[in-house]
């Protein structure tokens, strides 16, 4: 620009020249007058040419330029004048003097012209910069302008913008979301119709604390979406001025924190679970150590009336007694043995659950073993009428805790009992080898039991409801420590029933071969 | 044979002398630890029917005491206790002490392991 501007010049000057050198052609001064002109034009334009690169950002090229034509100007001003009186003064002169004068005068009038192009080159110059740094704030400003539109806009945080009396005039695209409505169904509303309805007196507070100190830092307030559902945020404002300074409202950044909420309650739930679970260990410990004292209490009265009721009935002569006396101790003896049972039975179910009972293995002769007690059970079962029937398999050996599995079977043997026909009944014990284990079992052709009450069977305190057979006695403890003692010793049990059809209850111990 | 119950429940102490009386044994019973221990210092019995749960001076003192007195080999100790035998822990359980039966029990049982320490030497 700066070069063209100068080529611009150089050719009105030319022209100028032209027009001069057709009045004062072949005169020798005029040639010495433009190889003047075109060595200053060439000077100058050098000048300029070096100054270029900093030129342009220089900010007191302005004020030079100025300050140089403002001289310029006051100086051909005075040049012009004082020539002019110099001119008329001279008149008289002889008329080669005033052809000096008049070449003179010339010459300063170009170099005043030439000073005050470059001035104006100067001006010119200086305004590049200018528009230029113009430019870059403009586009500055719009930069800055869409970041905080952006910011503002798009943010994952939630935005609001409401007026001094608390009327929402803008929010963000997250706010408008998360509570489920259109930025036209937010904008003009309250902010209270945005708040939980138990909040409504925390964001009043919050609000008169705004207006009251211009900050609002972190408050917990929950919201209340489109949809009613609430939520929990933190709220955070701050003033909003326009550009006069006068408070129009503020902007308030709300954070969602549901998820953080969530978490919380999370932790909070697990400390409730971790305390109330040691409360319950606990209260375990404390149950544990009532049943032992418990049972320990009963068991020692009981002592007392059983030996006594032993001496009664086995030990003294039972002449001084009359047969119904006999009968009522027999009766008191019988029910005593019971309640120790029941007691027993109590603990070793309390000494399966925590793992506390111990097993004393031996090897034994199973077959032996069954036959051992068919033959302890037979009177009994003659006595009630029962065909009795043992069908264990032959030369059956087992390494494992004897007195526990002579517990399991008494008590599969006398629960059928309870249960078969008065007449006509039948149990049936056996062991049979099957896949390195020992399968023992116990049949009847009792009532059987309905099978959603099966799998109940097993657990702890729970009686299969008798009403329509013959009532069964006991505390629902007996297969629960027969099945708690069949898996301590490795083993598992099962039962096969059918209403009406009979009862089979399955167990089996592993043979444990390699112990040999 | 000269027999001494140490219980501090009295209707043991006088079940267990009525019976082993009847049975034409002489027994000897105290509901006192204590003086369990002296009357075992001072007279030899061929079987002692102890307690464990007693009140200041237990069953376990009581053997304890025997032990230190180097007096514990000398007897023919039945621990009688309603505690689950799995929970009876004594210490140096073979001096002294032939039989560990739970309460309740048979008297039967009892007399018949009474008298089987008669045999023991």
């Amino acid at each position: 620009m700066l070069s063209s501007i100068l080529k611009s010049c150089t050719a009105t000057l030319g022209q100028r020249e032209k027009t001069k050198q057709k009045d004062k052609k072949g005169s020798d001064f005029e040639k010495k007058r433009r190889l003047h002109v075109s060595i200053l034009l060439k000077i100058t334009m050098n000048r300029f040419a070096k100054r270029l690169p900093w030129l342009d950002d220089m900010k007191i090229v302005p004020k030079i330029s100025i300050m140089f034509s403002v001289f310029s100007l006051v100086i051909s001003s005075v040049g012009y004048v004082s020539l002019n009186q110099l001119s008329n003064a001279a008149e008289p002169i002889t008329a080669d003097s005033e052809k000096l004068l008049t070449n003179t005068t010339h010459i300063i009038i170009i170099y005043v012209l030439i000073f005050t192009l470059v001035t104006i080159c100067f001006l010119v110059l200086s305004f590049k910069p200018m528009i230029n740094s113009l430019r870059k704030s403009q586009e500055l400003h719009s930069r800055s302008q869409k970041v905080y539109q952006d910011l503002y806009e798009n943010s994952p945080a939630l935005y609001r913008t409401i007026s001094t009396d608390g009327i929402i005039v803008n929010c963000n695209k997250s706010y408008a979301e998360r509570l489920g409505y259109t930025k036209e169904e937010i904008i003009g509303k309250s902010i209270f119709n945005h708040t939980a309805d138990n909040d409504i007196e925390a964001m009043r507070d919050s609000f008169e604390t705004w207006k009251r100190t211009g900050m609002v830092k972190n408050r917990e307030i929950w919201l209340k979406a489109k949809n009613g559902a609430i939520l929990p945020t933190l709220i955070s404002a701050s003033n909003l001025y326009d550009e006069n300074q006068r408070l129009i409202g503020s902007n308030t950044i709300i954070e969602d924190i549901s998820e953080i909420y969530e978490a919380r309650k999370k932790i909070e739930r697990q400390a409730i679970l971790e305390l109330q679970f040691t409360e319950l260990k606990k209260m375990e410990k404390l149950k544990d150590e009532f049943t032992s004292m418990i049972t320990h209490e009963l068991k020692t009265p009981l002592f007392p009336i059983l030996g006594y009721c032993e001496m009664l009935i086995k030990h003294v002569s039972s002449n001084n007694l009359t047969s119904e006396q006999q009968k009522m101790i027999k009766e008191i003896y019988k029910n005593s043995n019971k309640m120790h049972r029941r007691i027993r039975d109590l603990l070793t179910a309390q000494k399966l659950e925590m793992g506390r009972m111990k097993f004393d293995k031996i090897k034994f002769d199973v077959t032996e073993f069954m036959i051992e007690i068919y033959r302890e059970y037979l009177p009994l079962m003659q006595e009630k009428q029962v065909d009795f029937v043992n069908s264990s398999e032959e030369k059956l050996i087992l390494i494992s805790d004897k007195h526990r599995i002579r517990q399991i079977i008494d008590n599969l043997v006398l629960n059928s009992t309870d249960f078969i026909p008065v007449k006509q009944g039948r149990i049936e014990i056996s062991a049979r080898s099957k896949d390195e284990m020992i399968v023992f079992y116990v049949k009847d052709n009792g009532i059987g039991i309905p099978k959603d009450q099966q799998e109940l069977l097993f657990h702890k305190f729970y009686q299969v409801d008798t009403s329509l057979g013959r009532k069964h006695g006991g505390n629902g403890l007996g297969l629960a420590i027969c099945k708690g003692i069949t898996v301590g010793l490795g083993g598992r049990m099962w039962m096969e029933s059918e209403e009406g059809n009979g009862t089979t209850f399955y167990f089996s111990i592993p043979e444990s071969r390699n112990m040999d | 044979m000269k027999i001494l119950v140490v219980d501090d429940n009295n209707s043991v102490t006088e079940l267990l002398s009525q019976f082993f009386k009847l049975k034409g044994h002489d027994c000897i019973a105290t509901n006192d630890g204590k003086d369990g221990l002296s009357l075992c210092f001072n007279t030899k019995f061929d079987a002692i029917i102890l307690d464990l749960a007693m009140p200041e001076f237990t069953g376990k003192d009581f053997i304890d005491s025997l032990i230190k007195e180097g007096k514990i080999k000398n007897q023919k100790i039945i621990v009688l206790t309603a505690m689950p035998l799995g929970d009876v822990i004594i210490e140096d359980h073979y001096h002294g002490i032939c039989e560990a039966i739970q309460k309740p029990c048979d008297l039967a049982f009892l007399l018949k392991t009474v008298e089987s320490l008669d045999v023991v030497v």
